[in-house]
This record gives structure tokens, C-alpha cells and sequence, in this order.
């Protein structure tokens, strides 16, 4: 069944029918949400909140891109909850954030064909990318996101973000030269074939 | 090799790596990149700085986030069929309401003819009673006062100063052949009658010393045999019996008039709003 047919049946409340949108979408939701948040459990509490709410407001979805619909959704779930902790800031169990911490190692990250170095050398520059991308504003993150990790176009994520095509260009530059910056402090992790040309050097 | 690069220049290079710059934006960068070797290195870093993130792997959720019941609510699933019913409901109520308001406005119009009615029979049967009133003055001397009592002042009035009174009656050539005459032009309300006879009667005893004892006879064997009911009394009644049922029946025509607008009014107006209720119910259920 194709995906309008699924929406228009989810919106007459038929759960099944958006369920399976739900497992269409989830993997990209879930992405959003963990590379917004940079930690799995919250990533999940946002992912689930952005499916039920996605549901109880899919009638006032009014076509387009579904996909484009749900990550607002998702994405703006972040927001909150990122606004919430920063009025209510909170102390991680295990502590997370700077750059040579353990940083756990999820299993979806063991890839069983690779060696125990090659999985350790790309786990630890996730980790890193994910450290460069949680220093960014919130605005600048969820647009360097959706455009350089989800792979969406200008127009795509202006229709996310709800905001003019030139301000998508704006923060995307901007997040990129500080994503560079921010980078080349992890130098040594790099792959050759991404080594700054004049590392240190900003 | 370190040269500034302005913000400017910086999402230009960015949009240059998207392919978002206008083909003359283009054309004027790519100018600029070669005559500097400092910018076009910056636009190797920021290429490969999107290059690696670009590389970076899908997380795999961890779980399926499907939705329960539970989770969600109680949204009651509606079927299919109930949301092509939606414009013709929209349709209904629409037409109801037209119907409505012009059924109002005929009721209002209507009203207005309806409270007319009601005095153009009263007048009717003024009429009827009017036309009547001749008849009484010729054939009937003496009527029953409660039908007397429901004739307009007004014609009587009328018909006391349109008759001659005792007075001319005292004054005119001969009593004998006048009284009979007096009689039949006096008004036939008795509440007026009874006093001019009074008065007759004094005057002509006053001025004649009274009427010779045959005359008086006459005079009360007349009266006598016109007070028994006679058969313009009988058509006089039936005649207002028949204004009566008239005025009656326009009554109840026009109550039964009243009733079948109320009716109409109240059932469109339900049929208005019920219709509209379910159409935007349905409609918020597909579309909130």
C-alpha cells in the first residue's frame, strides 16, 4: 500500500495503517532525534513522543513530504526537551561530553567484519562527530543534521526548520566551519582521505 | 596562507558545495577560487568537513516504536463510509437552512395577514349585522337586549338621529295616523326604545291628555302580536349564527395555519443543526 493511501487511513484512526508509516520513518526519526540529543535514551523518549503526537495530529497533515512532517515534529520535540534541561540541568549518571570519555558503544556500532581497531577508530570518530555536533547551537545542529547526515535538500529541510530557504544556507555554512574547527581537534582520528589540509590550523 | 574569509564567502563556498548558487554567483566564485589559493583550500576543508559527515552510518533505533491503544488513546476509528456521507450532510443542512430562513420570512409576511384577518371577519360580521340592523328598524319593534346590546353605539346613534322623534311626531297633522308610523321608524334597540316610548307616552298624555281608550288598543294589540318571534328574526339569528361559524372557522383555519408553520420551522431548523453537528464531527474526525 503506498504511503498517502497509509496516511489517509491512519488519519480515519486506523493504528495499523500508521504503524506502518512508523516503521517506514522510524530509523530516520530516531536519527534526528539521537544526533539532536546525542544520547540514546533520550533519543528514544523523543522518537516515541514524536510518533504519538505525530498521531493524535496527523489530521492537520495537509500533504507534502510526510517525512519533512515528521522530523519538524521530531525535531521540535528535541527542542524542548533541550530548553527543558536547560532550565532544569541535571547530572548524568555516567559522565559524557568531553572528548577523551568513555563513551559507550552501542550494538549497532560492532560491525562483525571489521577488526577490533577499525570498529575502536570508528566508534571513536562517531563519538567525536557527535561531541562537534552537540557543541553546536541547537538551531545550527538540527540544519547541519538534516542536510549533512540525513542528506535532505535546502528546500526539504526549510520546510522542517519552517524557515526561508536563505536561512538554511546561513546556519548550514555556518555550522560546517565550525563543525571543521571543532574537527580538527580530533585530527588524529580522522581518515587520511578527510585530514584537513592545514591541520591545527583554523 | 592564513587569509580571512568572511562570512559571506563562507556560505558561498557552503551553497558551491550544494550546487545552490545562481549560475552568475557561480561563475564569479569559481573566478575568485582561482585567483586564490587560500579560498579554494578553505573549500577543500569545508568538502571534506561535509564529506565526513556525510559518511557517517544510520543509527539503528533500538527498538520499533510502533503505537498501542494504550499509548495513543481511545481514538474511535471511524469507517470509510461515514466520511462520503460528509457532503451530502453539508448539502442537507445547507438547503435546510434556505428552507428555513424563507419559510421564517413567509411566516413573518404570512403573520401579518393572519392578524388582518381577524378584524376584516369582525367587520364581516359587522356587516352582516349592519345589513340586518334595517330589517329590525322596519319589521321588529322589539328585540332581545342581549343582541340589542351587541350592535355598535355608533349606528345606533345613527339611526335616532336619522328617524323623527315624539316631539315632531306631538306636533304633526294626527296622532292616530302617525303612531303607527313612529313605531316602525323608532330604533329597534329597546334600550333606546323603552325610554322613547316612555317619553311618547308622557308627551302625548301631557299635550292630548291622552289617546282615545280605541287608539290605545290598537295601539297594544300591535304590540302585542310583534313582539312573537317572526321570520325575519329567525334570518336575523341564523344570519349572525352564520358571521359566528364564519368567524370561528377563520379562527381555526388560521390556528391551524400557525400551527403547520411552527412545525415546518421547528423540523427544518432541527434538521438544520443536526446535519451540520454530524457534517463538522465528521469533518473534524478526518481532518482536525
Amino acid at each position: 500500500m503506498d504511503e498517502l493511501a497509509l496516511i489517509g487511513e491512519a488519519k480515519r484512526g486506523k493504528l495499523d495503517s500508521f504503524n506502518r508509516l512508523v516503521l517506514a520513518y522510524q530509523e530516520i526519526v530516531y536519527n534526528q532525534a539521537y544526533r539532536m540529543m546525542g544520547e540514546a535514551p533520550a533519543a528514544e523518549d523523543a522518537t516515541q513522543d514524536a510518533f504519538t503526537s505525530a498521531y493524535r495530529k496527523i489530521r492537520s497533515f495537509r500533504g507534502g513530504s510526510f517525512r519533512a512532517w515528521l522530523l519538524r515534529i521530531v525535531t521540535n520535540a528535541c527542542y524542548d526537551e533541550l530548553r527543558r534541561r536547560q532550565r532544569r540541568p541535571t547530572t548524568a549518571l555516567e559522565p559524557i561530553g568531553d572528548h577523551d570519555e568513555q563513551i559507550e558503544s552501542p550494538h549497532w556500532m560492532v560491525d562483525p567484519g571489521e577488526s577490533p581497531e577499525e570498529a575502536s577508530e570508528r566508534i571513536e570518530l562517531f563519538n567525536a562527530i557527535q561531541a562537534c555536533l552537540d557543541e553546536l547551537p541547537d538551531d545550527f545542529r538540527a540544519i547541519a543534521i538534516l542536510v549533512d547526515i540525513q542528506g535532505f535538500n535546502y528546500q526539504e529541510a526549510a520546510n522542517v526548520i519552517g524557515k526561508p530557504i536563505g536561512t538554511v544556507k546561513s546556519r548550514l555554512s555556518r555550522a560546517r566551519l565550525q563543525l571543521r574547527n571543532c574537527l580538527q581537534s580530533f585530527w588524529e582520528l580522522l581518515p587520511t582521505a578527510f585530514r584537513l589540509v592545514n591541520e591545527g590550523s583554523p | 596562507m592564513n587569509q580571512k574569509i568572511s562570512n559571506h564567502e563562507w556560505e558561498a563556498l557552503s551553497a558551491y558545495l550544494d550546487g545552490q548558487l545562481s549560475s552568475k554567483d557561480r561563475a564569479r566564485l569559481e573566478e575568485k577560487l582561482r585567483a586564490n589559493h587560500a579560498l579554494s583550500n578553505k573549500l577543500e576543508e569545508l568538502q571534506k568537513t561535509r564529506q565526513l559527515l556525510r559518511s557517517q552510518p544510520r543509527i539503528k533505533p533500538p527498538r520499533n516504536f510502533t503505537l498501542t491503544r494504550e499509548l495513543v488513546g481511545s481514538r474511535p476509528e471511524i469507517l470509510p463510509g461515514w466520511f462520503r456521507i460528509t457532503p451530502a450532510l453539508q448539502f442537507t443542512s445547507a438547503i435546510a437552512s434556505v428552507l428555513l430562513v424563507l419559510v421564517f420570512i413567509t411566516d413573518l409576511l404570512a403573520l401579518g395577514p393572519a392578524n388582518m384577518e381577524r378584524p376584516i371577519a369582525q367587520d364581516n360580521a359587522s356587516r352582516v349585522m349592519e345589513v340586518s340592523e334595517p330589517i329590525i328598524e322596519i319589521e321588529s319593534e322589539e328585540m332581545p337586549v342581549e343582541e340589542a346590546m351587541e350592535l355598535p353605539l355608533a349606528m345606533m346613534e345613527k339611526s335616532i338621529s336619522g328617524t323623527s322623534g315624539p316631539d315632531e311626531i306631538v306636533e304633526g297633522e294626527s296622532v292616530q295616523g302617525q303612531a303607527p308610523q313612529v313605531e316602525e321608524t323608532y330604533p329597534a334597540s329597546p334600550v333606546m326604545a323603552v325610554p322613547v316610548e316612555e317619553k311618547m307616552e308622557s308627551d302625548t298624555d301631557r299635550s292630548l291628555g291622552g289617546l282615545p281608550s280605541q287608539v290605545q288598543a290598537e295601539l297594544d294589540a300591535t304590540q302585542s302580536t310583534e313582539t312573537i318571534p317572526t321570520d325575519s328574526d329567525v334570518l336575523l339569528q341564523q344570519e349572525i349564527q352564520g358571521a359566528a361559524e364564519d368567524l370561528s372557522s377563520i379562527e381555526s383555519f388560521l390556528a391551524v395555519d400557525k400551527a403547520w408553520w411552527r412545525v415546518s420551522e421547528i423540523s427544518l431548523l432541527l434538521i438544520a443543526l443536526v446535519s451540520a453537528l454530524l457534517a463538522v464531527y465528521l469533518r473534524r474526525a478526518a481532518n482536525p
